[in-house]
Protein backbone atom coordinates (compact mmCIF):
# COMPACT_ATOMS: atom_id res chain seq x y z
CA UNK A 1 0.00 0.00 0.00
CA UNK A 2 1.58 3.49 -1.19
CA UNK A 3 0.40 6.46 0.55
CA UNK A 4 1.34 9.96 -0.29
CA UNK A 5 2.71 12.52 2.18
CA UNK A 6 1.91 16.77 1.77
CA UNK A 7 2.12 19.25 3.42
CA UNK A 8 2.74 22.65 2.94
CA UNK A 9 0.86 24.49 5.37
CA UNK A 10 4.13 26.97 6.91
CA UNK A 11 7.58 27.76 4.85
CA UNK A 12 8.48 24.37 4.37
CA UNK A 13 7.01 22.28 0.96
CA UNK A 14 7.03 18.42 2.35
CA UNK A 15 6.22 15.67 0.25
CA UNK A 16 6.73 12.28 1.22
CA UNK A 17 5.97 8.36 -0.11
CA UNK A 18 5.61 5.50 2.46
CA UNK A 19 5.16 1.80 1.30
CA UNK A 20 2.85 -0.05 4.30
CA UNK A 21 3.03 2.87 6.56
CA UNK A 22 6.98 3.04 6.14
CA UNK A 23 8.64 6.47 5.11
CA UNK A 24 10.44 5.46 1.69
CA UNK A 25 11.41 9.03 1.06
CA UNK A 26 10.75 12.47 1.38
CA UNK A 27 11.39 16.05 0.19
CA UNK A 28 11.14 18.66 2.88
CA UNK A 29 12.78 22.17 2.07
CA UNK A 30 12.13 25.75 2.22
CA UNK A 31 9.63 27.44 -0.05
CA UNK A 32 7.65 30.11 1.62
CA UNK A 33 4.81 31.24 -0.47
CA UNK A 34 6.36 29.21 -3.79
CA UNK A 35 4.88 25.51 -2.76
CA UNK A 36 2.54 26.45 -5.62
CA UNK A 37 5.40 26.54 -7.94
CA UNK A 38 6.82 22.86 -7.37
CA UNK A 39 4.70 20.89 -5.39
CA UNK A 40 3.26 19.06 -8.13
CA UNK A 41 6.50 18.63 -9.41
CA UNK A 42 8.25 17.47 -6.29
CA UNK A 43 5.34 14.80 -6.40
CA UNK A 44 6.62 13.51 -9.70
CA UNK A 45 10.23 13.19 -8.89
CA UNK A 46 9.87 11.53 -5.70
CA UNK A 47 7.54 8.72 -7.14
CA UNK A 48 9.84 8.55 -10.15
CA UNK A 49 12.74 8.16 -8.64
CA UNK A 50 11.37 5.64 -5.98
CA UNK A 51 9.85 4.06 -9.57
CA UNK A 52 6.18 4.37 -8.20
CA UNK A 53 3.62 4.90 -10.55
CA UNK A 54 0.66 7.86 -9.59
CA UNK A 55 -1.92 5.19 -10.50
CA UNK A 56 -0.05 3.07 -7.30
CA UNK A 57 -0.99 5.67 -4.89
CA UNK A 58 -3.59 4.25 -2.54
CA UNK A 59 -3.81 7.31 -0.06
CA UNK A 60 -3.04 10.74 0.37
CA UNK A 61 -2.31 11.84 4.11
CA UNK A 62 -2.25 15.74 3.88
CA UNK A 63 -2.72 18.36 6.27
CA UNK A 64 -6.06 20.33 6.52
CA UNK A 65 -4.26 23.84 8.36
CA UNK A 66 -4.26 26.13 10.35
CA UNK A 67 -1.30 27.98 8.69
CA UNK A 68 -0.74 29.85 5.50
CA UNK A 69 -3.62 30.89 3.50
CA UNK A 70 -2.40 29.60 0.50
CA UNK A 71 -0.37 27.39 1.52
CA UNK A 72 -2.84 24.89 3.36
CA UNK A 73 -4.83 25.22 0.05
CA UNK A 74 -2.05 23.73 -2.45
CA UNK A 75 -1.47 20.48 -0.71
CA UNK A 76 -5.36 20.35 0.08
CA UNK A 77 -6.53 20.94 -3.44
CA UNK A 78 -3.88 18.83 -4.95
CA UNK A 79 -5.30 16.19 -2.32
CA UNK A 80 -8.97 16.60 -2.87
CA UNK A 81 -8.86 17.01 -6.83
CA UNK A 82 -7.33 13.61 -6.88
CA UNK A 83 -9.71 11.83 -4.49
CA UNK A 84 -12.63 13.69 -6.56
CA UNK A 85 -11.54 12.34 -9.63
CA UNK A 86 -10.20 8.65 -8.20
CA UNK A 87 -12.38 7.23 -5.04
CA UNK A 88 -10.17 4.54 -4.52
CA UNK A 89 -7.55 6.65 -3.36
CA UNK A 90 -8.19 7.73 0.72
CA UNK A 91 -7.76 10.99 1.70
CA UNK A 92 -6.67 11.61 5.47
CA UNK A 93 -6.85 14.98 6.80
CA UNK A 94 -4.36 15.67 9.68
CA UNK A 95 -3.77 19.34 12.09
CA UNK A 96 -0.42 20.62 10.54
CA UNK A 97 -0.03 21.82 14.15
CA UNK A 98 -0.22 18.18 15.36
CA UNK A 99 2.56 16.95 13.01
CA UNK A 100 4.96 19.01 14.52
CA UNK A 101 5.01 16.99 17.95
CA UNK A 102 7.56 15.56 19.88
CA UNK A 103 6.05 12.67 19.66
CA UNK A 104 7.16 11.04 23.28
CA UNK A 105 6.17 14.51 25.34
CA UNK A 106 3.79 16.85 26.02
CA UNK A 107 3.93 19.31 23.03
CA UNK A 108 3.09 22.83 22.17
CA UNK A 109 2.86 23.37 18.40
CA UNK A 110 3.24 26.68 17.53
CA UNK A 111 2.94 28.64 13.92
CA UNK A 112 2.78 32.38 13.36
CA UNK A 113 -0.47 33.80 13.14
CA UNK A 114 0.37 37.56 12.24
CA UNK A 115 -0.60 40.10 14.51
CA UNK A 116 0.87 39.21 17.35
CA UNK A 117 -0.24 35.88 17.25
CA UNK A 118 0.00 32.26 17.46
CA UNK A 119 -2.09 29.07 16.15
CA UNK A 120 -1.47 26.71 19.06
CA UNK A 121 -2.66 23.12 19.79
CA UNK A 122 -1.53 21.12 22.58
CA UNK A 123 -1.01 17.28 22.07
CA UNK A 124 0.35 14.28 24.23
CA UNK A 125 0.79 10.74 22.56
CA UNK A 126 -2.27 10.87 20.57
CA UNK A 127 -4.60 12.98 22.95
CA UNK A 128 -5.34 16.34 22.49
CA UNK A 129 -4.95 18.56 25.06
CA UNK A 130 -5.77 21.67 23.37
CA UNK A 131 -7.36 21.75 20.25
CA UNK A 132 -5.81 24.10 17.47
CA UNK A 133 -6.92 27.40 18.09
CA UNK A 134 -5.78 31.33 17.89
CA UNK A 135 -4.20 32.55 20.43
CA UNK A 136 -2.72 35.95 21.44
CA UNK A 137 1.33 35.40 21.75
CA UNK A 138 1.54 37.56 25.15
CA UNK A 139 -0.49 34.57 26.57
CA UNK A 140 2.02 31.64 25.52
CA UNK A 141 4.80 32.18 28.15
CA UNK A 142 1.97 31.54 30.69
CA UNK A 143 0.37 28.66 29.22
CA UNK A 144 3.68 27.23 28.71
CA UNK A 145 4.90 28.08 31.84
CA UNK A 146 1.11 26.31 33.20
CA UNK A 147 2.97 22.68 31.80
CA UNK A 148 5.79 21.38 33.52
CA UNK A 149 8.48 20.01 30.95
CA UNK A 150 6.64 20.67 27.71
CA UNK A 151 8.11 20.42 24.65
CA UNK A 152 7.92 23.58 22.19
CA UNK A 153 7.50 22.61 18.64
CA UNK A 154 7.61 24.27 15.66
CA UNK A 155 9.14 27.34 13.63
CA UNK A 156 9.17 29.50 16.71
CA UNK A 157 12.14 32.34 16.47
CA UNK A 158 9.08 34.48 15.94
CA UNK A 159 8.55 33.90 19.40
CA UNK A 160 12.12 33.57 20.41
CA UNK A 161 11.71 30.72 21.49
CA UNK A 162 13.79 27.26 20.57
CA UNK A 163 12.03 24.44 19.08
CA UNK A 164 12.40 20.75 19.59
CA UNK A 165 13.39 18.51 16.81
CA UNK A 166 9.92 16.98 14.50
CA UNK A 167 9.85 14.37 12.28
CA UNK A 168 6.45 15.50 10.51
CA UNK A 169 6.75 12.77 8.03
CA UNK A 170 6.94 10.03 10.71
CA UNK A 171 4.22 11.75 12.73
CA UNK A 172 2.55 11.66 10.10
CA UNK A 173 1.87 8.06 9.55
CA UNK A 174 1.70 7.75 12.97
CA UNK A 175 -1.30 9.87 13.80
CA UNK A 176 -3.01 8.44 10.45
CA UNK A 177 -3.34 5.25 12.08
CA UNK A 178 -5.65 6.73 14.65
CA UNK A 179 -8.04 8.57 12.08
CA UNK A 180 -10.61 7.61 9.48
CA UNK A 181 -10.11 8.83 5.73
CA UNK A 182 -12.64 11.34 4.48
CA UNK A 183 -16.10 10.28 3.68
CA UNK A 184 -17.25 12.96 1.49
CA UNK A 185 -14.30 14.28 -0.05
CA UNK A 186 -15.88 17.14 -1.80
CA UNK A 187 -16.43 18.71 1.33
CA UNK A 188 -12.66 19.03 2.28
CA UNK A 189 -12.56 22.68 3.86
CA UNK A 190 -9.18 24.37 4.66
CA UNK A 191 -9.04 24.61 8.43
CA UNK A 192 -8.79 28.73 8.59
CA UNK A 193 -9.03 29.77 12.48
CA UNK A 194 -8.97 33.58 12.09
CA UNK A 195 -12.45 33.40 10.56
CA UNK B 1 2.99 60.93 12.14
CA UNK B 2 6.42 61.33 13.41
CA UNK B 3 7.82 62.57 10.13
CA UNK B 4 6.91 64.08 6.90
CA UNK B 5 8.61 65.45 3.54
CA UNK B 6 7.07 67.40 0.64
CA UNK B 7 9.05 66.72 -2.57
CA UNK B 8 8.38 67.58 -6.31
CA UNK B 9 8.82 65.05 -9.15
CA UNK B 10 8.73 66.51 -12.31
CA UNK B 11 8.55 63.24 -14.71
CA UNK B 12 8.22 59.59 -14.67
CA UNK B 13 11.82 59.51 -13.92
CA UNK B 14 12.17 61.42 -11.07
CA UNK B 15 9.52 59.38 -9.39
CA UNK B 16 11.53 56.35 -10.02
CA UNK B 17 14.71 57.95 -8.94
CA UNK B 18 13.12 58.83 -5.68
CA UNK B 19 11.71 55.44 -4.86
CA UNK B 20 14.49 54.21 -5.94
CA UNK B 21 16.36 56.13 -3.22
CA UNK B 22 14.04 55.45 -0.46
CA UNK B 23 14.51 51.53 -1.46
CA UNK B 24 17.56 51.62 0.12
CA UNK B 25 16.08 52.16 3.70
CA UNK B 26 13.84 49.30 3.62
CA UNK B 27 14.29 46.34 4.88
CA UNK B 28 12.40 42.90 5.46
CA UNK B 29 9.19 43.69 7.00
CA UNK B 30 8.88 47.01 5.86
CA UNK B 31 5.60 48.14 4.68
CA UNK B 32 4.86 51.42 2.15
CA UNK B 33 1.35 52.51 1.60
CA UNK B 34 0.57 54.19 -1.56
CA UNK B 35 -1.94 56.62 -1.89
CA UNK B 36 -3.20 58.88 -5.10
CA UNK B 37 -5.85 59.42 -7.77
CA UNK B 38 -5.54 56.97 -10.71
CA UNK B 39 -2.56 57.92 -12.90
CA UNK B 40 -0.80 59.49 -10.03
CA UNK B 41 2.00 57.12 -10.36
CA UNK B 42 1.50 54.81 -7.41
CA UNK B 43 2.77 51.71 -9.98
CA UNK B 44 5.77 53.71 -11.08
CA UNK B 45 6.74 54.45 -7.82
CA UNK B 46 6.56 50.82 -6.91
CA UNK B 47 8.70 50.08 -10.09
CA UNK B 48 11.88 52.44 -8.22
CA UNK B 49 10.87 50.68 -5.46
CA UNK B 50 11.82 46.81 -7.37
CA UNK B 51 15.09 48.76 -8.74
CA UNK B 52 16.22 50.13 -5.89
CA UNK B 53 16.26 46.58 -4.53
CA UNK B 54 18.05 45.08 -7.27
CA UNK B 55 14.53 43.33 -8.91
CA UNK B 56 14.93 43.54 -12.56
CA UNK B 57 11.33 41.74 -13.01
CA UNK B 58 9.16 44.00 -14.30
CA UNK B 59 6.43 45.52 -11.97
CA UNK B 60 3.42 46.24 -13.32
CA UNK B 61 -0.06 47.07 -11.57
CA UNK B 62 -1.54 44.14 -9.67
CA UNK B 63 -5.53 45.59 -10.04
CA UNK B 64 -6.34 42.45 -11.36
CA UNK B 65 -3.84 39.96 -9.26
CA UNK B 66 -4.65 41.91 -6.23
CA UNK B 67 -0.93 40.46 -5.30
CA UNK B 68 1.85 40.22 -6.97
CA UNK B 69 5.30 38.62 -5.37
CA UNK B 70 8.72 39.11 -7.23
CA UNK B 71 11.17 37.03 -4.78
CA UNK B 72 14.62 38.41 -4.33
CA UNK B 73 17.63 37.99 -1.96
CA UNK B 74 17.72 39.56 0.40
CA UNK B 75 14.14 40.91 0.11
CA UNK B 76 11.49 40.01 -1.47
CA UNK B 77 8.81 42.36 -2.82
CA UNK B 78 4.97 42.12 -2.23
CA UNK B 79 2.95 44.58 -4.09
CA UNK B 80 -0.85 44.65 -3.32
CA UNK B 81 -3.57 46.55 -5.18
CA UNK B 82 -6.68 46.50 -2.50
CA UNK B 83 -8.52 48.52 -5.12
CA UNK B 84 -11.07 44.83 -5.81
CA UNK B 85 -10.81 44.39 -2.43
CA UNK B 86 -13.52 46.93 -1.33
CA UNK B 87 -16.44 45.36 0.30
CA UNK B 88 -14.99 42.22 -0.25
CA UNK B 89 -14.20 39.20 2.20
CA UNK B 90 -10.73 40.54 3.00
CA UNK B 91 -9.42 37.44 4.80
CA UNK B 92 -7.15 36.07 1.84
CA UNK B 93 -3.94 35.89 4.16
CA UNK B 94 -2.45 39.30 2.88
CA UNK B 95 -1.57 39.42 6.48
CA UNK B 96 1.33 36.99 6.08
CA UNK B 97 2.85 39.27 3.15
CA UNK B 98 2.14 42.81 5.53
CA UNK B 99 3.77 41.21 7.88
CA UNK B 100 6.35 39.32 5.96
CA UNK B 101 9.54 38.37 5.62
CA UNK B 102 9.92 41.05 2.45
CA UNK B 103 8.94 44.84 1.72
CA UNK B 104 5.33 45.30 0.87
CA UNK B 105 3.72 48.39 -1.03
CA UNK B 106 0.30 48.70 -0.88
CA UNK B 107 -1.75 50.56 -2.90
CA UNK B 108 -5.46 51.87 -1.95
CA UNK B 109 -4.49 50.59 1.85
CA UNK B 110 -8.29 52.17 2.87
CA UNK B 111 -9.70 49.34 1.46
CA UNK B 112 -7.90 46.75 4.02
CA UNK B 113 -7.07 49.24 6.71
CA UNK B 114 -7.67 46.68 9.45
CA UNK B 115 -4.74 44.70 8.09
CA UNK B 116 -3.16 47.28 7.72
CA UNK B 117 -3.58 49.19 11.55
CA UNK B 118 -1.28 47.51 13.98
CA UNK B 119 1.68 48.26 12.19
CA UNK B 120 4.33 50.79 11.17
CA UNK B 121 5.12 52.40 7.97
CA UNK B 122 6.11 54.31 5.52
CA UNK B 123 3.37 56.30 3.30
CA UNK B 124 3.39 57.76 -0.11
CA UNK B 125 0.86 60.00 -1.38
CA UNK B 126 1.00 60.99 -4.88
CA UNK B 127 -1.10 64.30 -6.16
CA UNK B 128 -1.08 65.41 -9.53
CA UNK B 129 -0.35 68.62 -10.14
CA UNK B 130 -0.45 69.37 -14.12
CA UNK B 131 1.34 66.96 -16.84
CA UNK B 132 4.30 64.94 -15.88
CA UNK B 133 4.59 67.12 -12.61
CA UNK B 134 3.21 65.19 -9.31
CA UNK B 135 3.36 66.13 -5.78
CA UNK B 136 4.86 63.78 -3.28
CA UNK B 137 4.28 63.41 -0.14
CA UNK B 138 6.20 61.02 2.15
CA UNK B 139 5.49 60.46 5.75
CA UNK B 140 5.94 57.58 8.26
CA UNK B 141 4.58 56.46 11.62
CA UNK B 142 7.60 54.99 12.74
CA UNK B 143 10.96 56.63 14.15
CA UNK B 144 12.51 53.64 12.62
CA UNK B 145 12.71 56.17 9.25
CA UNK B 146 13.97 59.21 10.99
CA UNK B 147 17.26 58.12 8.98
CA UNK B 148 15.80 58.15 5.96
CA UNK B 149 14.04 61.74 6.07
CA UNK B 150 17.42 63.19 7.69
CA UNK B 151 18.93 61.90 4.08
CA UNK B 152 15.69 63.50 2.15
CA UNK B 153 16.00 66.79 3.20
CA UNK B 154 19.36 67.04 2.95
CA UNK B 155 19.10 65.60 -0.71
CA UNK B 156 16.21 66.95 -2.22
CA UNK B 157 15.11 70.39 -0.19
Amino acid sequence: MYSLLLDSSNTKLAVGIAKDDILLDKIYYDAWQRQSEFMIQEINNILSRNKILPSQINEIIVTDGPGSYTGVRISLTIAKVVGVLNENVKIYLLSSLEILKNKNNLSICLMNARSNRSYVGIYKDNEVILNDCVLENKNIEKLIDKYKNISICGETEYLGLKSCKYDIFNNMLDIKKHKDPVKDVLKIKAVYLKD
Amino acid sequence: MQFEIKLISNSKLDTINLASYIAKFLSKGSLILLTGDLGAGKTTFTQGIAKGLGISENVISPTFNILKCYFHDPINLYHIDAYRLKDQDHNIGLEEFIEGDGACVIEWPIYIKELIQPNTYLKVNLELILGDKRKITISSNSLSYKNLFEELNKKYV
